[in-house]
């Protein structure tokens, strides 16, 4: 299985639900998981599962030069500051002053290739030399089934099945139709298509990523598979945490990108607050809208109501919940949402797009269009100031929500297995 | 045998914001629409079903109407033409009203006080579209207050017809000893009631014939002949349109029955002026708390906030001439505002089979709150001794 982050160091969504998938396919007794990402840090956790960093195969440059020049060789390596293209002060400077060479020699192996995991310029290398990794990892062990996560990690489950030969299952966890609200990257969706196009099945989080993926990439309906996610029970939270003021906490949590509709959180706030005094509105998350977000709050004149809480994780996340009395998805585009069913674990009332796959899982939501704020006002207003409201949505989500996990998701995916491996 | 006529009246989106700002509640269109529905697809059959079976059976097939005056109006409003066919039926002269309340509420039997006005608005709407007042009256559910038993007897002297039987609780409705040897009360068979709604719904599978004969078959199986029977039915609780199909299986059905000797259609007040006391339907000595009038209106959270908000309301007006202030309270408590609230409504099987205007019970407690809290706040402003 190919996956570009896991927990706890993690950007958004797709992290959270590998290690839910993950966790759920390793309570099986038949089935012996590798997870492949581009970087571990040590501090990842899994039971029954081999975690593998890309960053720590060591052998993968001398290997691909073994497989070029058909011959064992052997490696030399000096540490120093000296690149191409450097004049001589600027090399003087970058400290070349350093007296102490360690020289190693190197039989057969060289330094690893080098993955930040994450999203920045040097993304489209990262991929590319991850499945490199994932090709070379694919020649030195059997397995049966390879399962790819999101566009980043399809070329690594093309590169596996080259070698392999058994059948690709692709996960598409979001399109970029989501990520970029239409501005599609030309590039990303090749990727996408190419995943798409090479897997024997594709695994949608929702019915609505499953439309997407039929009519925008233009795949056969008939081997596109809906499983949902599923939320990690973490047991009965902490009580309510409220504040002396008694003021009521509304949460919006997520990237402050597009697709996750911030701007229409501070309109919504607007209008609540222009009927309510006690209610403070907070934006967690950071993203390239943060700025536009700020603005809108200062035009609008509610900055003494408003907060940015900036990114949070963890147990930040969970500490965000327990203060809050409604939480908001005002996504225009969300492929499935884990975030509001982790607040309605958390007994907090959500309020979520009709746009977004976990409405097709949850009864016990405010259920609105991403552009009607007057709704998404209203829905606020009532469940602040109407208490059987509150009690109804709070008493049965969590009821629901419980029934809504990982284990699910995971027995779908073994089902799917399954019946791909029959053919 | 009695049929019900119901149409709803439907709320526009109300938003909180618009508290205090516009007491305007109803989205006429889709009101409209909802009628002219209704009436295309159920009542206008119906209604030439029971002309036909009333011409062809003279007198031997007489039925009982039950509707609010809420429906009335929608009907006098949106459907005038189909009312105009109604008083043709009602000309020939098989068909009785029953005394209904004027809305389509369940405020009255929380708070008695109401009722009086409730009847006579009824009556009087009645009286005036077919010319004749409703005698008996129609009690859907059991009253909360022990007075309300004795005002209806005393606005109904003509006998009350009771959905079903309220027993075993002075509390909470008609006391066993008294239903039982009360001459003047008819107790719905709803067990009979469900079945005919049933077959009605299943007879597309079969001819309408041989569903008849076996609905027959099960009447007379479960049933003392020598009784008098209430049945109901309501066309809007039955899925899809009266079609000719289930025309022809009703007068297959009235056929039957009516070829039989001793069986003959009544109208309600003939049940009592028929029977003789001994023959008075049995009341069943084990209390009922109605679990169907519970199910259905004030089973959640929601429906009970919003059934305390109405009750509330009411008791803003404690005489009667500000019960008449406005006819918006009229629509506003009709009780299909706390259906449209009921848990069901989350399953979609459930929500395919009923009308909601709204997608889930949460929009519908969000819209109906905002409604109300702006009526009470009218009532408040333009009374401030209502306050409290």
């Amino acid at each position: 299985m190919f996956g570009w982050e896991f927990p706890p160091n993690i950007s958004g969504g797709l992290g959270t639900a590998c290690q839910g998938i993950t966790k759920g396919l390793s309570s099986f007794n038949d089935i012996g998981l590798t997870f492949v990402m581009p970087r571990r840090y040590g501090n990842e956790t899994s039971e029954n599962v081999r975690l593998i960093g890309a960053n720590e195969v060591e052998t993968i440059r001398n290997k691909i030069r073994q497989e070029a020049y058909g011959t064992p060789f052997e490696c030399y390596s000096v540490e120093s500051a000296m690149i191409p293209y450097v004049d001589p002060d600027c090399f003087y400077q970058s400290g070349s002053r350093k007296t102490e060479k360690e020289v190693r020699q190197q039989k057969g192996s060289a330094p690893p290739f080098e993955f930040t995991g994450k999203y920045g310029t040097g993304l489209m290398e990262e991929i590319h030399n991850f499945s490199v990794v994932a090709g070379y990892l694919a020649g030195k062990e059997k397995y049966d089934i390879i399962h790819a996560h999101d566009w980043l990690t399809f070329p690594a489950g093309i590169a596996a099945k080259k070698i392999l030969h058994k059948p690709l299952v692709v996960h598409v966890h979001a399109t970029d139709f989501d990520r970029s609200g239409g501005k599609v990257n030309p590039r990303v969706y090749a990727m996408e298509k190419a995943g798409m196009d090479e897997a024997d099945a594709v695994v949608t989080v929702s019915d609505h990523t499953r439309e997407m993926v039929i009519c925008n990439y233009q795949i056969d309906r008939a081997k596109v598979y809906t499983v949902h996610n599923g939320v990690e029970p973490v047991g009965y939270p902490a009580a309510p945490y409220r504040s002396g003021s008694g003021e009521r906490i509304v949460t919006f949590l997520g990237r402050i990108t597009l697709q996750k509709g911030p701007l229409y959180f501070v309109e919504v706030a607007q209008k609540v607050l222009s009927r309510m005094k006690n209610v403070r509105f907070v934006m967690a998350g950071s993203g390239d809208m943060l700025e536009a977000c700020v603005e809108a709050v200062a035009r609008a004149g509610i900055a003494d109501r408003f907060s940015f809480a900036g990114f949070l994780k963890g147990a930040e996340v969970w500490q965000m919940f327990r203060q809050s009395d409604v939480y908001v998805m005002p996504s225009v585009s969300e492929p499935f949402g884990i975030s509001p069913l982790e607040a309605m674990f958390c007994k907090v009332p959500v309020i979520i797009s009709k746009q977004s796959g976990v409405s097709e899982v949850v009864r016990h939501a405010v259920k609105v269009d991403f552009w009607d704020i007057d709704a998404m006002a209203d829905a606020i207003y009532s469940i602040i100031d109407r208490p059987s409201l509150k009690k109804m949505m709070v008493g049965s989500g969590v009821n629901e929500v419980k029934k809504i996990n990982w284990s699910n998701t995971a027995f779908k995916i073994k089902t799917l297995y399954e019946k791909i491996l029959s053919h | 045998m009695c049929f019900e006529f119901h149409c709803p009246v439907v709320l526009r989106r109300y938003r909180f914001f618009e508290i205090n700002n516009s007491h305007y509640y109803y989205d006429d269109q889709q009101t409209a629409e909802l009628t002219e529905k209704l009436v295309r697809q159920k009542f206008l059959p119906l209604v030439d079903l029971l002309t036909t079976l009333s011409l062809k059976y003279a007198q031997r097939f007489r039925f009982g109407i039950s509707t609010s005056g809420i429906t009335l109006k929608l009907l006098q409003h949106y459907q005038p033409y189909f009312l105009n066919i109604w008083k043709e039926l009602g000309k020939l002269g098989g068909m009785e009203f029953l005394a209904d309340t004027f809305s389509h509420t369940l405020v009255p039997f929380f708070h008695p006080e109401s009722l009086p006005q409730q009847l006579e608005l009824h009556k009087n709407l009645v009286e005036e579209v077919f010319g004749e007042p409703p005698r008996i009256f129609y009690q859907p559910f059991p009253f909360v207050s022990g007075n309300a038993e004795a005002t209806a007897r005393l606005l109904s002297p003509g006998g009350i017809i009771a959905a079903r039987p309220f027993a075993g609780n002075g509390k909470n409705g008609l006391e066993d000893h008294s239903a039982k040897q009360d001459k003047k009360l008819a107790v719905v068979d709803q067990q009979l009631s469900r079945k005919l709604l049933e077959i009605h719904q299943k007879e597309a599978a079969s001819s309408g014939s041989v569903v008849a004969r076996h609905f027959l078959t099960r009447l007379e199986g479960t049933t003392n002949a020598a009784a008098p029977r209430v049945l109901f039915f309501n066309p809007v609780a039955a899925n899809g349109a009266f079609s000719v199909r289930r025309g022809a299986f009703w007068e297959a059905l009235i056929r039957s029955w009516l070829a039989r000797e001793e069986c003959r259609l009544v109208t309600p007040s003939e049940i009592f002026s028929n029977s003789p006391g001994e023959e008075t339907p049995e009341i069943s000595a084990s209390f009922n708390r109605n679990p169907g009038m519970k199910n259905f209106w004030f089973q959640n959270h929601l429906q009970q906030e919003a059934l305390g908000e109405l009750l509330k309301i009411d008791r803003m007006m404690p005489d009667p001439d500000s019960r008449m202030a406005g006819e918006d309270w009229y629509f506003i408590q009709d009780m299909d505002h706390l259906f449209f609230m009921n848990s069901q409504f989350f399953s979609p099987l459930f929500a395919g089979k009923h009308f909601n205007p709204y997608t889930s019970p949460y929009e519908a407690f969000i819209n109906y709150m905002n409604v109300l809290e702006d009526y009470s706040d009218k009532l408040v402003k333009e009374k401030p001794e209502f306050r409290g």
